[in-house]
């Protein structure tokens, strides 16, 4: 395992880069977040360990970041005074692009993984902003009418755009539908929803028949390779999965665990059933949901009922609320980074955290 | 669809062109469906019919529900099945309608047309409301009757090619006194048209009070969609951080300015309150949590944007004081234990009240004022923030066990430690692998690079575009 110490700031954020395999960038604030500056860091995994390529300081704190997908050396971070800033690594000290339109915190950004020449961001306002780096203003505003924690773009489709809120609801957004009165809402799942009677597996814990109180949901991830299932988390300490495609089915798998909110969840891009997640429990932790051995990735149907999610491993180096996970693109399919309020960025193997 | 505009029309021909509609994967897209019985896919119909509308260069319009009493033929999701029944006749003249509208057909490519789409609708549905209500067209005051969770229901305007008003009482009557027209004629009457929409535009003006309510409501913002799309399941319900925002919108218009301070250090009380339960030494040492300590008894102001130490030293459980600091939950009564830690402590001198806590590293990054943009959160905004940023954090299962947190001295380094030597051979050697593979994919990226460049010309930037999503995706 490798460490970098973010002195004086706590990681909210981290991702590697889409470009350089030795480029990891951590979006950190000071004070939690309260009050205070932010800093994103750009640091080279080299032989001799982390070394911090690059910092940038903000006004305010930052909550999450994105890399761009068009030009390897610019970021983009989502700040607490609601603006959105790309920043260049080849230029100094000051962002190349910043855009404030959102009225509150923004807490989410994600870059169009498909064409590549839109990003959109989340904030606390209750909307998403879809933009173009070139553009001064944003193209597009979806009201949410909830605090918005997480917002992303499909990566198997340009027009397909999700979030999860503070209403414990995900939704998706079809942009080629018209801007019409539904503001090109095409689904909403209710995250709170009982499991479908079918899909009932060993590990649900059981509330009266299944129902959940509404909670707060933080995360949310696309699947890399079957395009319609997401995984959402959140307060109720519970990882579900989703699939698009059946919105009335409830959550195919539920993997309950944490011990308090998990904040981050994200798919592997190597492994289709395997999702690493971050929690306020102060730990990382690996998880299958089960779909890896029901049937083959890509086969159509998800193997209703066979399905038993379950965690495979913890990470329990972090001794502050863990914020930001992400898995390397690169090399072996294992290696992520994680980054939480201790001030500390690890890069680590998760094979070496998982049982036989 | 050239025969069909030329020549005389009739039934056979119509179902002929519908039959032939390329229905292929691209023209099918996720669709607005609420109700949660319906399985994927379970009615084609709406999606075929919201495909003609969209043809026809209608706007789309999922979002308006109509009564059902508004139709007397078959409802078109209902369409292909009953295909082969004796209604034929009936719904085939209609659909012959359905071709005038295609004098109006968009002449853009329909893949074009897609592949706009999302850049172009920068206004937002009130916007297209709104265009509408430019035009003397009936569609205004249809958002009236919306009933509760009707939204996205199997109703669809395809049936009539999205073109007829749809003003509720004029449109249900007007549909029944053409029925029998339609019957006789089997042609469709323009003149019948225009006369409904006379008659609807009459009942519009009518009702134009109502109208115009609807139409300053929806003026007022987008909130609209909030109540079509909260019903049911929303409800009045907010959870978590919408609560909180509500809480101070509230208190921002009653004009009562609460204490932040004292706000703050409630909302610190009830993180604390509800970890309690927690007995793992990682939380008990946490920075974050002495930090809320700290906050909720006073110990720690917020000013501006930096943490400042009030504690008065020389108080119980100030830094000052003999012990006590150390061991806050003792008591004056304790007088043994208090003998026994030998009086005042021999600690370095606190600093002066009023000054930055040590608690961490501050980083004097503040003056780039102008160039950054405004100074960071205001004064008004912290409650809420520090609220939505530890609302969540604290969601425990137990409350059971009683405990004072009140651990050791705030670490201000937080302990790192040591990765034990003998592992850090294998983990350097492990980086060393993972590096030499990482160099290895590099160049192999970099040899693609190449050959992309060289196929694609000058197109370097985006040839790199190609490798991000190989590496992120589908490679194994």
């Amino acid at each position: 395992m490798l460490e970098y110490r973010t002195q004086g700031f706590n990681g909210y954020a981290v991702k590697y880069s889409p470009f350089l395999d030795s480029r990891i960038a951590v979006a950190s604030s000071q004070h939690f977040g309260l009050v205070g500056n932010g800093r994103l860091y750009v640091l080279g995994l080299t032989p001799k360990g982390i070394i911090a390529e690059k910092w940038f300081d903000t006004q305010d704190s930052l909550f999450d970041l994105a890399w761009s997908e068009t030009h390897e050396n610019q970021v983009l971070v989502a700040a607490g005074d609601g603006s959105v800033k790309l920043f260049d690594i080849g230029i100094d000290e000051f962002p190349v692009q910043s855009w404030k339109e959102h009225m509150r915190e923004v807490f989410a950004v994600h870059w169009n993984l498909v064409s590549k020449d839109t990003f959109c961001s989340s904030s606390w306002d209750g909307t998403i902003r879809v933009w173009n780096p070139t553009r001064p203003t944003s193209l597009l505003t979806l009201p949410i009418h909830s605090c918005t924690y997480s917002a992303s773009f499909s990566p198997h489709s340009p027009s397909l755009l999700s979030s999860v809120s503070s209403d414990s609801h995900f939704r998706l957004f079809d942009l080629r539908t018209p801007a019409s009165a539904s503001n090109h809402l095409a689904l909403t799942i209710p995250i709170h929803s009982a499991q479908a009677p079918t899909q009932i597996s060993a590990t649900q814990p059981s509330g009266p028949a299944g129902q959940f109180p509404p909670n707060e949901a933080l995360t949310h991830d696309w699947n890399k390779y079957r395009s319609s299932i997401v995984a959402t988390a959140g307060v109720d300490r519970l990882i579900r999965t989703f699939d698009i495609r059946a919105p009335g089915q409830g959550p195919l798998v539920i993997l309950p665990g944490h011990d308090y909110a998990v904040r981050r969840v994200s798919w592997s891009p190597h492994l289709s059933d395997t999702l690493l997640s971050a929690s306020y429990d102060m730990t990382c932790r690996i998880w299958t949901d089960g779909s890896a051995k029901a049937e083959p990735p890509h086969a159509g149907s998800e193997g209703f009922g066979g399905e038993q999610g379950r965690e495979l491993g913890r990470m329990c180096r972090h001794t502050e609320f863990v914020c930001g996970v992400d898995w390397c693109l690169f090399g072996s399919e294992g290696w992520v980074a994680s980054t939480g309020w201790d001030e500390r960025l690890c890069v680590w193997d998760v094979r070496e955290f998982m049982g036989p | 669809m050239a025969d069909a505009l030329c020549g005389p029309s009739n039934a056979l021909q119509t179902f002929q062109k519908q039959t032939s509609v390329d229905r292929t994967l691209q023209q099918d897209r996720i669709t607005a469906r609420q109700a949660p019985a319906e399985n994927f896919r379970s009615a084609p119909g709406i999606l075929d019919a919201e495909f003609e509308a969209f043809q026809a260069g209608y706007p789309l319009q999922a979002g308006y529900p109509e009564p059902d009493s508004f139709y007397n033929g078959p409802p078109a999701s209902s369409f292909q099945q009953k295909l082969g029944q004796p209604q034929l006749p009936n719904w085939a003249s209609d659909f012959q309608n359905m071709q005038l509208n295609e004098a109006r057909v968009s002449p853009i490519p329909q893949s074009q047309f897609r592949q706009h789409a999302p850049l172009q609708r920068t206004g937002g549905w009130h916007q297209d409301f709104l265009h509408q209500q430019n035009q003397p067209s009936p569609y205004q005051s249809q958002q009236q009757q919306i009933p509760a969770g009707q939204n996205y229901s199997g109703w669809s305007y395809g049936y009539t090619g999205g073109l007829l008003p749809q003003h509720h009482d004029t449109l249900s009557t007007m549909a029944r006194q053409k029925q029998p027209e339609r019957q006789a004629e089997d042609v469709y009457d323009e003149a019948a048209f225009e006369r409904a929409f006379d008659a609807a535009r009459e009942e519009i003006q009518q009702s134009g009070d109502s109208a115009h309510r609807k139409e300053t409501q929806i003026d007022a913002g987008l909130h609209d969609t909030k109540d079509q799309e909260s019903q049911g399941w929303l409800d009045h319900s907010r959870i978590g951080f919408d609560r909180i925002l509500d809480e101070a919108q509230k208190r921002g218009e009653e004009g009562k300015d609460a204490d932040d301070a004292e706000e703050l250090a409630r909302t610190a009380g009830q993180l604390l309150e509800n970890v309690k339960g927690d007995q793992s030494q990682k939380f008990q040492e946490s920075n974050f949590l002495f930090l809320m300590r700290q906050l909720r008894d006073r110990e720690v102001r917020v000013e501006g944007d930096k943490l400042v130490d009030v504690s008065q030293p020389l108080h119980p459980g100030g830094s000052g004081y003999p012990v006590y600091h150390a061991h806050p939950d003792y008591w004056p009564e304790d007088v043994e234990s208090l003998v026994a830690a030998g009086g005042a402590r021999d600690r370095e001198p606190d600093p002066p009240s009023a000054e930055e806590t040590d608690l961490l590293t501050h980083h004097p990054a503040r003056n780039y004022g102008d160039l950054l943009g405004a100074n960071s959160i205001r004064r008004d905004e912290l409650v809420p923030r520090a609220r939505g940023l530890l609302a969540d954090a604290g969601q425990s299962p137990d409350y059971l066990s009683e405990r004072t947190l009140e651990s050791s001295e705030a670490t201000d380094t937080p302990t790192y430690s040591s990765i034990d030597t003998t592992s850090e051979a294998l983990q350097n050697y492990q980086m060393q692998l993972m590096l030499l593979e990482q160099t290895k994919k590099k160049r192999l990226l970099m040899a693609r690079h190449e050959q992309d460049t060289i196929g694609l010309g000058h197109r370097s930037g985006q040839s790199s575009d190609q490798q991000a999503p190989t590496g992120k995706g589908q490679e194994q």
